[in-house]
């Protein structure tokens, strides 16, 4: 007892004395800032070379209306910034975290899990097709009308796929890249796509007048973009050239999701 | 008095032994190690609350430097007009490029709380150099976030050469941004280093 508070003593001393010490090192290190030496050598120690391994490709050549998508994209950031962020903010710090959550995931659970459960079944993976039923059965029973995630709890993992993905998997590999007014980034592929998620709206199966539409709309615009909140602003504040950025980013990911299949590849790298 | 003293050089002893096995730890063995191993230590550095935002900021670009192969992503960032630079350019640009990746990176840390990197395996790639390490973050109550990290190996050490969240690759997201920017000044490699100083 006697040592072990004798080391407590030695820790806190050694602690001071390392904190002294990079004090030293900052104030020393903080008189070369910025002052990175770079040596002709350098350039050519550059041994690796990640063109092989990516192609060559910026991706203006798959963003054929860039001059009108570049407007559009001012005016939806205008849009987010006067209305859509606020708003977001505003209902982030007034509805406590568990309960937003819940709300999330009921939105999740009512909304798209028909749709994620045809779209596997189109794409051929009935394991993808069984798990949305069972996380639909699941949460809605046992998860208080899909307020709780118990399904994910379980282990039972979220299975996305619309019918812009299916696109994809049936072939449609190249996209055009298009900004849409109030919805943001998407490929042609997937506004194709859209109009046959509609049929799996089921909003639209039990006669829901269209209000009810824009209300579900603006609902999950302000979920969704809650989710960005704060990380979306760090991009724009150290970006170049955001639109850039963003159109590289989405196509990456939108690319990603339809080529690999996040939850059977974890699993399966899990397995090894 | 006296036995205080033992315990003391014991015990600075043991703190030398193991701070200097803590450096030598990081020239792992295979890449899967090496990059749990250098995580480890930059979430360390960029979470410690007892020193400032400036002194974050420079032990990360220590770790940088150390870790990451600027010059081969410089090169790669650059794109097209990377043969069109001249060797000053070049120069100029690994530098600036460097201390803004350090600048935004190292603010970005600012909402990491707790989160477990998983490592799950490592594949070759056609050059026998490059590795491909699959790992994934896990969040409490949240889908598994993948991080892919593309390592290099040199000589004595392993380096990495890109990083890839849930299939956006960091070094393809630079390209497309250097390569607009330049693009959009009629092919001016120094207006992107310019606009490359204002940020960091």
């Amino acid at each position: 007892m006697g040592i072990f508070f004798i080391k407590m003593h030695i820790h806190k001393l050694i602690l001071i004395i390392a904190f002294l010490f990079s004090f030293n090192l900052n104030s020393f290190a903080e008189h070369h800032e910025g002052n990175v030496v770079v040596e002709d050598a350098i350039i050519v120690e550059s041994e690796f070379d990640l063109g092989e391994t990516y192609e060559e490709k910026d991706y203006s050549d798959v963003d054929p209306i860039e001059g009108f998508n570049r407007e559009v994209w001012d005016f939806n950031l205008g849009l987010d910034k006067t209305l859509v962020r606020p708003i977001t903010r505003g209902y982030v710090n007034a509805v406590p975290d568990p309960f937003r959550r819940g709300l999330g995931n009921a939105i999740d659970n009512f909304f798209t899990t028909p749709q994620y459960a045809i779209n596997n079944l189109l794409q051929g993976k009935v394991g993808g097709f069984f798990t949305t039923v069972s996380r639909l059965v699941i949460n809605s029973t046992v998860g208080l009308g899909g307020f709780i995630d118990v399904a994910s709890k379980m282990g039972i993992e979220k299975r996305p796929e619309t019918f812009g993905d299916t696109l994809g998997v049936w072939g449609w590999k190249q996209s055009n890249y298009v900004q849409l007014p109030f919805k943001g980034p998407q490929t042609s592929r997937d506004i194709v796509g859209f109009i046959g998620d509609i049929f799996t709206d089921p909003l639209i199966f039990i006669g829901v007048p269209l209000w009810g539409n824009l209300v579900k709309t603006a609902g999950t615009a302000v979920d969704d973009r809650q989710e960005t909140l704060g990380v979306l602003e760090e991009i724009e504040k150290s970006s170049l050239d955001f639109y850039s950025s963003i159109r590289s980013m989405y196509i990456q990911k939108r690319t990603d999701e339809i080529e690999n299949d996040k939850v059977t590849d974890y699993q399966s790298y899990l397995r090894k | 008095m006296f036995p205080n003293r033992i315990v003391l050089i014991i015990f600075a002893t043991f703190l030398f032994i193991f701070s200097s096995k803590q450096q030598y730890a990081l020239a792992a063995n295979d890449p899967g190690e090496y990059v749990m191993k250098m995580t480890k230590s930059a979430i360390d550095t960029l979470t410690n609350q007892s020193i400032s935002q400036e002194e974050k900021e420079n032990q990360f670009g220590k770790l940088f430097d150390k870790n990451f192969d600027v010059p081969s992503i410089s090169r790669f960032v650059l794109g097209k007009y990377w043969k069109q630079a001249s060797t000053d350019q070049k120069k100029k640009f690994i530098k600036t490029f460097r201390n803004y990746i350090v600048k935004t990176y190292s603010s970005r840390f600012g909402e990491y709380s707790g989160e477990q990197l998983e490592l799950l395996n490592t594949e070759n790639e056609s050059n026998p150099k490059i590795f491909l390490v699959h790992t994934a973050l896990q969040r409490q109550d949240a889908p598994i976030i993948k991080v892919d990290w593309r390592i290099g190996k040199k000589k004595d050490r392993f380096v990495i050469l890109d990083i890839i969240i849930e299939g956006i690759s960091l070094a393809v997201t630079q390209r497309s941004e250097f390569v607009s920017v330049i693009d959009q000044n009629e092919g001016n490699i120094d207006k992107l280093i310019s606009l490359l100083k204002e940020k960091s």
